[in-house]
C-alpha cells in the first residue's frame, strides 16, 4: 500500500456562486425554522448572471418572503454590483406547499416508541469520518483549505481589491500516511474592485501577509521554504462572482465535508431540513466517528450510516478504522450501536436541530456552508461534541 | 402637403457665405421692385458694422460687407424680419426647410388628392401650409404662426377657425344605402345568374327570368338588411377618444372641445394628455409620449423641444414635435399647434386609407380567401358538369344554363356576410353584458386568448386599505369584516386583554385621519383610515377620545424617523406620547411592553417573539405598523424613548370578492392567469395563492425584479411560460411580459387601466381596461371595455368571443356541406346522363332557402355547455381545417347518397322524368335543412343533447323554409315554375326517408367520433 503522498483539498469563498447557492438555500431553511420549527423544506437554488432561480417544497406554518431572503443574503456578500446586484436582479421562484406529515412535529420530547414512527423518507448512504490531523479531528488538507477561504473572507474588509469569490487550494505531503509538510498553497482570487487593479506584487505580498501567515500560524503544519506557494497564476481575474460563472446548490459537497480525504454522500446538506435524513445522517455519522477517535478508540474512523425508505433507522452500520483501530472493528461497532441512536426522530432530537436557528437568532445553518459544516469556528455545532467519547472507551 | 396658402410663399436663401465678411444673399420680393430695393439697402447700411451693401432688382440677390468679426446670421435675421414687415407674410429661410410645391409633386400622387381637394374647396377652408417644422427653433415657429408662449390672442382664434376650419378628422364615411343596396348585385354570383337570365330569355323562356330577377332581388334585400345592421354596429366601434383639450389662450389655461383647437394655439402637455392636433414642443421635461397610433411603435418616446431635426428625419424620430392622435405617457411640456385636422400626419393617413370601411379581421379574411377558393373550385366542378353533359349529347343552351344554375347555387356567396353578421351580432350581445368591444379583430382573439395576465391592484382586489391582522405579544388576532378572531372565533379585544384597549387608542390619537362633516366615511390616507376603522371596530368613539387627549404636537415619518409620534394632554396633568411606524426602529426605542399583569421590561427573548411576529406579519401583509405609547410628566424635546410596546398592526389590500372562484373559472376554460403587481413578492405570494393562480400541488412559480429590461428577452419568454406572478414590476414592464408571452406563441389578454399601461395594452392580443377606473389612454387603447368595472364579466367576454368563432363555423359547416351536396348531385346527373336530376330552377330554389335563413339563424346559436370547460383553440389553426374538409366532403356525400337513393328509387318506379326529379329535388332540400341541425354542435347530437339550449331562431328558418318547400309542390303556379310533379303518399315516405337517413348517419358519426379519442373539435 502507497503511505507517502501528496493530497489536495479545494475549497471556496462564500461569494462562490456555487457557495453563495448553498447559503441562500440554508437562509430559507433558517427563515422558515427560525417561525416554525417543525417545518419541513426543500430549498434549491441556482444562479446565473443577474438571475437567481429557487426552488422550494416546503410545509409549514411559517411565512417567509423567500426572494427577499435570497436577496439578504446576496447582499452579505457584497458583490460589486457589476458582477451582480442584489436589488436589480431577477429573483424567480418556484414555490409549492405541501402538506405536515408526522415527521413535522416537536421532537424535543418524543418517547422512544415515537421516534420508531418516525421513518425516513429518503434512501441514502452516508459517511461520517474523522482523524488525529488536527485537534478538531478532522483532515489536515481541508482543514487548511477551508481556512484560506474563511480568512479570504475576513480580509475583504483590508483588501478592498479582493472580490468575495476566490478559490483556494492547499497540497498536504504524507508520509507514513501521516501529514509531514505543506507541499503547495494556491490561491485564486477574484480582483474586480473597478477602481484598482492590484498589482502582482501588492497582491501576493498582501495575501502572505493578510491571509497566508494568519492561517498556518495556528496550523500544525507550517509552510517552508519548498512550499510552492501560487497565486493567480493567470493573472488577476476581473470578473468573479456570477458575472463570470454560474452556481448551483450542493455542488461543493467536497469542501462541505472531508475534502475528498474520505468519503461522502453525493448529495447536497445544504437547502434541507432537519427531516432530511440524507443531511442529518452525515452529521451523526460525523458524531459517531468523531466519538470513535476521541476515545482513543482508533486513529481515524470512518462511519457508514445506510438508510432505507420506511425505516426509522439504518439499516446498516458499518465502520472502517483502517487498521488503526485499538480493538476490533466488530467491537467498537458494537459499542457504537450500544450507545448512539442513527434514528432520524433522535438525530434530530439529541441535536436539538429544529430549534438551532430560533436560538440563533435566526442565523444557523446558512452560516455552515461558509465556515464549514465539520470542526469549531465559532459557532457551536451538536455534532462535533464529544460527549459520548467517555461512554465508548 | 399644400404650400399654396392665399400668396406664394416667400424663400430667403444665402447663395455664398464662405467669405468672412461677405455674403450673397436672395431676398424674396426684390427682383424688380426697385422700392423694396431702395428701402432695403437703407435699412441693411444702418445695421452695425455693415460696410457695404449692394442689392440687385434684375437677380434679385443682396450682397453685403460687413465686418469679418460680425456673422452673416445675425444680420439675416434682421434682415428677414425687416422684409416681413415690408412684405406682410411670412419669409421662410431656405436652410429652414420648407416644402416647396415642386418636392411635393410626387407626395401629392395618391388618389386621395383630387378628392381632398373638391372637399377643401366645398368647405370653404383655407388650406394648411406645411412647413417642415421640426427643422426650424421653436422661436422661429412661433414667429411664422404669429403665436407666442402664452398663446393666441382671443380675436384670433375665431378668425383662424373660420380660417382654416374645425380641427376634425374625416371619419370613416360608412356607404350609402344605395351603395350598399347596388353592390348587392355586383357580385360573381348575381353576374352568372344575370347570364343565365339572358340565355331564359334568348331561349324564351320569360319566366325563368323573371324567378331569377325574383331570386336576386331577395337575395339582395336580405344582404342589404343583414350588412347594413352589421355595418353600423362595427363603425360605432373605435372611437373613445377625450373630446377636450388644454390650451393656453391669451395667458389663461383654458380647457375647450377638441375640435376648436386651431393653428398656433399653444397645448399645455401633461400626463394622460391626448394631443390634439400636431404641434411644435416649445419646452419639455422628461416628457414621454405613447405614439403608437402614428407609427405603431408600443414603447413611449422621449421628446425633447431642444432637439434639432434635418429634413428628412423621419416622423417617429422627430423628438421636438408632437402628433395628433397620441398620448402623453410621462412628464410634462408645451407645444404650439402647427397643423390641425386632416393636415396633421394622422389625418394624411387617413386620408390615404380613408376608404369607408374599418380594416377586415384576420378571420375575416381567412373566410375571404377561402371563399374565393370554393368559388374557383365551384366554377371547376361546373365546368365539368358542362363538359360532362355537353359529351353525354345535351343541347348547348340547356347544358349552360344548368351550369350556371349550379354555379350560382353552389358558389358559397354569404361566406364573407355571415361572418361579418355574426361578429356584429356578438358585438352587440356583448354590449348587453356591458362589455364593450372597441376593435373587431379583438373578438376572435377573445375567442382564442391562452393566457390572461391581470393587474393586482384595483383589478383584483380593491385598491383600499384595511386592517387584517393584530398581534398582542399573547394573543394573534386576524380581522376580518370588523370582526376580531382568534382562530375562527370571534372575541372581545377588550376582554382579552388591556394593552389592546391602548393600542387602539394609540390608533386613533396618532392618526390624522378625520371622520367625515357629514354622514359615515374616513378623510385620510388609506393607511390611516385603515387604523383607525379598526379602532372604530374595536369600539372606540374617536370624538371623544381626541377631545380628552388634545393634541399638542406632531413629529411626522421623515427619512431619518420611520415612524409618526403625538403628544396629547393626559387628563391628570400628564402627557401621553403615541407612536406607531416601522416595527423595527420602534422596537429600538421600546423599553416595555404592556401586558395582562401591567408593565414588564422588553427582555431579548420577547423582541425576539417580535421580530419574529413582524416577519411573519411582513410576509402575508402590505404594510405592517407597530404600536407603542408612554406616558410622562413634563414635556421632553426626545419623547420617542423609554417607550411601551403595545403591538403590532398587519393591513392589506382587500381582495374582491369572488376572484379565486374566477381563476378557477379560467382555468377550466384552459386560459392561464398571470399576476403582475409593484408589490414585495411575499405579498404577492400570498395573494396569489389564495387566488389559486395555479392548481393545487402545482409550483407557484414567481419572478421578483425590478429590472425585468435588464434579463435577456429570450430568458424571460422561457421564464414566462410557467410563471403565475411578478412581483415588483413596474407598469413599464408589462410591455416586457407580454411580449415575451407572445414571443411563445401565446394569445394573450392584459388588463390595465394607467396611462403606463397604454403600450402593454396595445401590444397584448386582447387589451382590457376595467370601467371607469380605467385612464383616458387606457380606455382609447384597449380592445375591451369592462364596463361594469368588475373582471368577471371578462369570463362573459371569453365565453361570447368564443361563442361566436364557433357560430360563424358552424355557418360555414353548414353552408359548405349543402352547397357541396348539390355539387355532388349535379356532378352524378351529369355523369349518367340522361335528364338532369335537378333543372335550374330548382337549383335557384334550393340556394334561396337553405343558404341563407339557416345560415343566419346557425350563427345566432347558444353557447354550447362545454364552452368554458375546454381549452381554448389554436389561433394558427384556419378556421376550416383539412380534417374539417374531409368531414365535410363525408356529410355532403351522405346527404347527396339519401337524394340519389330517392332518385334511384323513383327512376325504378317512374322512370326518367318530373316525378323522379321532384322526389330527388324534395329529398335534397330537406336533407339541407335537416343538416343545420347537425351543424348545432359538434359535440353533442339531436340524439342526445345534453340539455343543449334550443335555438329558436333557427327553428323558426327551417320551419319557414320547409313551409316554403310545402307551397313549392302544393302551390300549382310555383310548382309549374319548379317544374315539379304532385308528391304521392309512398312518395313522401320515401323523400322522409332520404331527408332523414342522413342525418341518421352523420349523427351517429358524431357520436362514434367521440368515442375516438382523437378530438374532433381541435380547432
Amino acid at each position: 500500500m502507497i503511505s507517502d503522498f501528496v493530497f489536495n483539498s479545494q475549497s471556496v469563498t462564500a461569494g462562490h456562486p456555487d457557495r453563495m447557492c448553498d447559503i441562500v438555500s440554508d437562509a430559507i431553511i433558517d427563515a422558515f425554522l427560525r417561525q416554525d420549527p417543525t417545518s419541513r423544506i426543500t430549498a434549491e437554488c441556482a444562479l446565473s448572471r443577474n438571475i437567481l432561480f429557487l426552488a422550494a417544497r416546503y410545509a409549514s406554518d411559517a411565512v417567509v418572503d423567500i426572494p427577499e431572503t435570497a436577496r439578504k443574503v446576496i447582499e452579505n456578500i457584497g458583490y460589486w454590483p457589476e458582477d451582480f446586484n442584489a436589488a436589480d436582479c431577477t429573483v424567480v421562484t418556484s414555490l409549492i406547499e405541501q402538506q405536515k406529515s408526522s415527521r413535522e412535529t416537536d421532537f424535543s420530547a418524543l418517547e422512544d416508541d415515537e421516534i420508531e414512527q418516525i421513518t425516513v423518507s429518503h434512501q441514502s448512504t452516508l459517511f461520517g469520518y474523522a482523524c488525529r490531523h488536527t485537534p478538531e479531528l478532522m483532515p489536515l488538507p481541508i482543514t487548511l483549505a477551508n481556512a484560506l477561504a474563511r480568512r479570504l473572507h475576513l480580509v475583504w474588509d483590508t483588501l478592498d481589491y479582493i472580490s468575495p469569490d476566490c478559490t483556494t487550494q492547499v497540497g498536504v505531503e504524507f508520509v507514513d500516511n501521516q501529514p509531514k509538510r505543506i507541499h503547495s498553497i494556491t490561491l485564486i482570487i477574484g480582483c474586480d474592485n473597478p477602481d484598482k487593479t492590484p498589482t502582482q506584487m501588492t497582491m501576493e505580498e498582501d495575501l502572505r501577509h493578510h491571509v497566508i501567515a494568519p492561517v498556518f500560524a495556528q496550523a500544525p503544519l507550517q509552510p517552508d521554504n519548498l512550499t510552492k506557494i501560487v497565486i493567480n497564476p493567470s493573472g488577476p481575474f476581473v470578473r468573479s462572482g456570477p458575472a463570470a460563472h454560474s452556481g448551483m446548490t450542493g455542488r461543493k459537497s467536497d469542501s462541505d465535508t472531508y475534502g475528498s480525504f474520505a468519503r461522502h454522500s453525493g448529495a447536497a446538506l445544504s437547502g434541507k431540513s432537519p427531516s432530511r435524513i440524507d443531511r442529518v445522517g452525515v452529521y451523526a455519522a460525523r458524531h459517531a466517528a468523531k466519538n470513535i477517535v476521541a476515545a482513543g478508540l482508533a486513529e481515524q474512523c470512518e462511519v457508514q450510516l445506510s438508510y432505507s425508505i420506511g425505516h426509522a433507522g439504518p439499516v446498516s452500520v458499518l465502520l472502517n478504522t483502517q487498521g488503526t483501530g485499538k480493538l476490533d472493528d466488530h467491537e467498537i461497532r458494537k459499542r457504537l450501536l450500544r450507545h448512539f441512536d442513527f434514528r432520524l426522530g433522535a438525530i434530530v432530537r439529541d441535536f436539538n436541530l429544529r430549534q438551532l436557528p430560533a436560538l440563533h437568532n435566526g442565523v444557523f445553518y446558512q452560516r455552515l456552508p461558509a465556515i464549514g459544516h465539520f470542526g469549531e469556528h465559532g459557532l457551536v455545532l451538536p455534532w462535533e461534541n464529544t460527549d459520548k467519547a467517555a461512554l465508548l472507551r | 402637403m399644400q404650400s399654396a396658402t392665399d400668396r406664394p410663399p416667400l424663400y430667403l436663401s444665402v447663395l455664398h457665405e464662405h467669405v468672412a465678411g461677405r455674403g450673397r444673399v436672395k431676398i424674396p420680393g426684390l427682383y424688380r421692385n426697385e422700392q423694396l430695393r431702395e428701402e432695403l439697402e437703407a435699412y441693411v447700411l444702418g445695421l452695425d458694422d455693415v460696410r457695404s451693401v449692394r442689392a440687385s432688382t434684375l437677380t434679385g440677390n443682396l450682397i453685403i460687407e460687413y465686418a469679418s468679426q460680425q456673422e452673416l446670421e445675425n444680420y439675416l435675421r434682421g434682415i428677414v424680419r425687416f422684409l416681413e414687415a415690408e412684405l406682410g407674410q411670412p419669409v421662410l429661410r431656405r436652410s429652414e426647410g420648407i416644402d416647396r410645391p415642386g418636392k411635393t409633386a410626387k407626395l401629392k400622387k395618391p388618389a386621395a388628392k383630387a378628392k381632398k381637394e373638391i372637399s377643401a374647396d366645398e368647405q370653404g377652408y383655407q388650406a394648411q401650409a406645411q412647413h417642415f417644422w421640426h427643422t426650424l427653433p421653436h422661436s422661429r415657429v412661433l414667429e411664422i404662426l404669429d403665436s407666442a408662449e402664452d398663446g393666441l390672442p382671443a380675436n384670433a382664434v375665431s378668425q383662424r377657425l373660420a380660417r382654416f376650419g374645425p380641427n376634425a378628422l374625416v371619419h370613416y364615411r360608412n356607404r350609402s344605402p344605395l351603395q350598399m343596396v347596388l353592390q348587392q348585385f355586383a357580385s360573381a354570383p348575381v353576374a352568372m345568374l344575370g347570364v343565365s337570365a339572358a340565355i331564359s330569355i334568348a331561349t324564351g323562356g320569360l319566366a325563368d327570368a323573371a324567378v331569377i330577377a325574383v331570386v336576386v332581388g331577395i337575395n339582395a334585400v336580405i344582404g342589404y338588411f343583414t350588412e347594413k345592421s352589421a355595418e353600423e354596429t362595427i363603425s360605432a366601434l373605435g372611437q373613445l377618444t377625450p373630446d377636450t383639450a388644454t390650451v393656453i389662450r391669451a395667458g389663461k389655461t383654458l380647457e375647450i372641445p377638441l375640435h376648436e383647437v386651431v393653428i398656433g394655439d399653444v397645448l399645455l402637455l401633461a400626463p394622460g394628455a391626448y394631443i390634439p392636433a400636431d404641434a411644435r414642443l416649445l419646452n419639455s421635461n422628461r416628457l414621454s409620449i405613447d405614439e403608437s397610433p402614428l407609427t405603431g411603435e408600443s414603447l413611449p418616446v422621449s421628446k425633447n423641444f431642444a432637439f434639432a431635426c434635418q429634413n428628412e428625419t423621419a416622423l417617429a424620430d422627430r423628438l421636438n414635435m408632437v402628433y395628433m392622435g397620441t398620448m402623453v405617457t410621462g412628464g410634462n411640456g408645451k407645444a404650439v399647434v402647427v397643423s390641425t385636422g386632416r393636415y396633421t400626419e394622422i389625418g394624411k393617413i387617413q386620408e390615404l386609407v380613408g376608404e369607408a370601411r374599418p380594416p377586415e379581421t384576420p378571420m375575416q379574411k381567412q373566410i375571404d380567401t377561402m371563399g374565393m377558393q370554393l368559388a374557383l373550385f365551384s366554377s371547376g366542378v361546373c365546368a365539368l358538369v358542362f363538359a360532362v353533359g355537353l359529351v353525354r349529347g345535351r343541347p348547348l343552351l340547356e347544358m349552360l344554363m344548368s351550369a350556371i344554375s349550379l354555379a350560382v347555387a353552389a358558389v358559397p356567396e354569404g361566406l364573407p356576410a355571415v361572418a361579418t353578421t355574426t361578429l356584429a351580432l356578438g358585438i352587440k350581445d356583448m354590449q348587453r353584458h356591458k362589455v364593450l368591444i372597441r376593435q373587431l379583430p379583438a373578438v376572435e382573439n377573445l375567442g382564442s386568448v391562452q393566457v390572461i395576465c391581470l393587474d393586482k391592484t384595483g383589478t383584483l382586489t380593491l385598491n383600499k386599505m384595511s386592517a387584517v391582522a393584530v398581534h398582542g405579544l399573547e394573543t394573534v388576532l386576524q380581522v376580518r369584516h370588523g370582526r376580531f378572531l382568534q382562530g375562527e372565533e370571534a372575541v372581545d379585544l377588550y376582554a382579552l386583554n388591556p394593552a389592546f384597549k391602548r393600542m387602539m387608542e394609540v390608533l386613533v390619537l396618532c392618526n390624522e385621519s378625520k371622520l367625515a362633516e357629514h354622514g359615515q366615511g374616513l378623510i385620510g390616507s388609506p393607511t390611516e383610515n385603515a387604523l383607525m376603522q379598526l379602532a372604530m371596530d374595536a369600539g372606540e368613539d374617536v370624538r371623544d377620545l381626541r377631545g380628552r387627549y388634545p393634541l399638542l404636537k406632531t413629529d411626522y415619518r421623515a427619512e431619518d424617523r420611520p415612524y409618526m409620534v403625538t403628544v396629547h394632554m393626559a387628563v391628570d396633568g400628564d402627557y401621553l406620547v403615541a407612536v406607531k411606524g416601522s416595527p423595527l426602529a420602534m422596537l429600538d426605542l421600546c423599553k416595555w411592553h404592556e401586558t395582562s399583569d401591567g408593565l414588564q421590561p422588553l427582555s431579548d427573548e420577547t423582541r425576539e417573539k417580535i421580530l419574529v411576529g413582524n416577519e411573519r406579519l411582513g410576509a402575508d401583509s402590505l404594510r405592517v405598523l407597530g404600536v407603542a405609547y408612554r406616558l410622562m410628566n413634563e414635556l421632553a424635546d426626545d419623547s420617542a424613548a423609554d417607550l411601551i410596546w403595545l403591538g403590532l398592526v398587519g393591513m392589506e389590500d382587500m381582495m374582491r370578492p369572488g376572484m379565486a372562484e374566477l381563476m378557477q373559472e379560467f382555468h377550466d376554460a384552459g386560459i392561464a392567469t398571470v399576476m403582475i403587481t409593484g408589490d414585495q413578492s411575499a405579498t404577492a405570494y400570498s395573494v396569489g395563492r389564495r387566488l389559486g393562480l395555479k392548481g393545487e400541488n402545482e409550483p407557484l412559480e414567481m419572478v421578483d425584479s425590478v429590472h425585468l429590461e435588464k434579463l435577456n428577452p429570450q430568458v424571460l419568454a422561457g421564464l414566462v411560460n410557467t410563471t403565475s406572478i411578478f412581483s415588483r414590476v413596474s407598469p413599464a414592464h408589462k410591455l416586457r411580459i407580454v411580449e415575451a408571452l407572445q414571443l411563445n406563441g401565446k394569445v394573450v389578454a392584459m388588463t390595465g387601466d394607467g396611462i403606463n399601461d397604454g403600450p402593454a395594452l396595445k401590444a397584448a392580443n386582447v387589451g382590457v381596461t376595467l370601467g371607469d377606473k380605467g385612464s383616458d389612454v387606457a380606455r382609447s387603447i384597449a380592445d375591451v371595455v369592462l364596463e361594469e368595472d368588475d373582471l368577471s364579466t371578462m369570463i362573459t367576454a371569453i365565453r361570447q368571443g368564443r361563442t361566436i368563432y364557433d357560430n360563424i363555423r358552424k355557418s360555414l359547416h353548414f353552408l359548405l356541406s349543402t352547397n357541396l351536396s348539390e355539387i355532388e348531385v349535379m356532378l352524378v346527373s351529369a355523369m349518367i346522363g340522361g335528364a338532369e336530376i335537378l333543372n335550374p330552377m330548382q337549383l335557384l330554389w334550393i340556394n334561396l332557402i337553405t343558404d341563407i335563413f339557416p345560415g343566419l339563424a346557425l350563427a345566432l346559436e347558444p353557447p354550447e355547455g362545454n364552452v368554458l370547460k375546454r381549452p381554448p383553440r389554436d389561433p394558427n389553426q384556419p378556421i376550416v381545417s383539412p380534417k374539417d374538409y374531409a368531414k365535410l366532403l363525408r356529410e355532403s356525400s351522405v346527404i347527396s347518397a339519401g337524394a340519389l337513393g330517392v332518385y334511384g328509387y323513383s327512376l325504378l318506379r317512374y322512370g326518367m322524368g318530373p316525378k323522379a326529379s321532384t322526389n330527388a329535388f324534395m329529398s335534397l332540400t330537406l336533407g339541407q335543412l335537416l343538416q343545420a341541425y347537425s351543424c348545432r354542435s359538434e359535440q353533442t347530437s339531436v340524439f342526445n343533447p345534453q340539455n343543449r339550449e334550443s335555438n329558436r331562431y333557427l327553428d323558426n328558418a327551417i320551419g319557414f323554409s320547409v313551409l316554403l318547400q310545402i307551397l313549392a309542390v302544393t302551390v300549382p303556379a310555383l310548382r309549374g315554375l319548379l317544374r315539379l310533379a304532385p308528391v304521392g303518399p309512398v312518395d313522401l315516405l320515401a323523400i322522409l326517408a332520404g331527408a332523414g337517413l342522413p342525418l341518421v348517419v352523420n349523427e351517429s358519426a358524431k357520436i362514434s367520433n367521440k368515442r375516438n379519442p382523437v378530438r374532433e373539435d381541435a380547432a
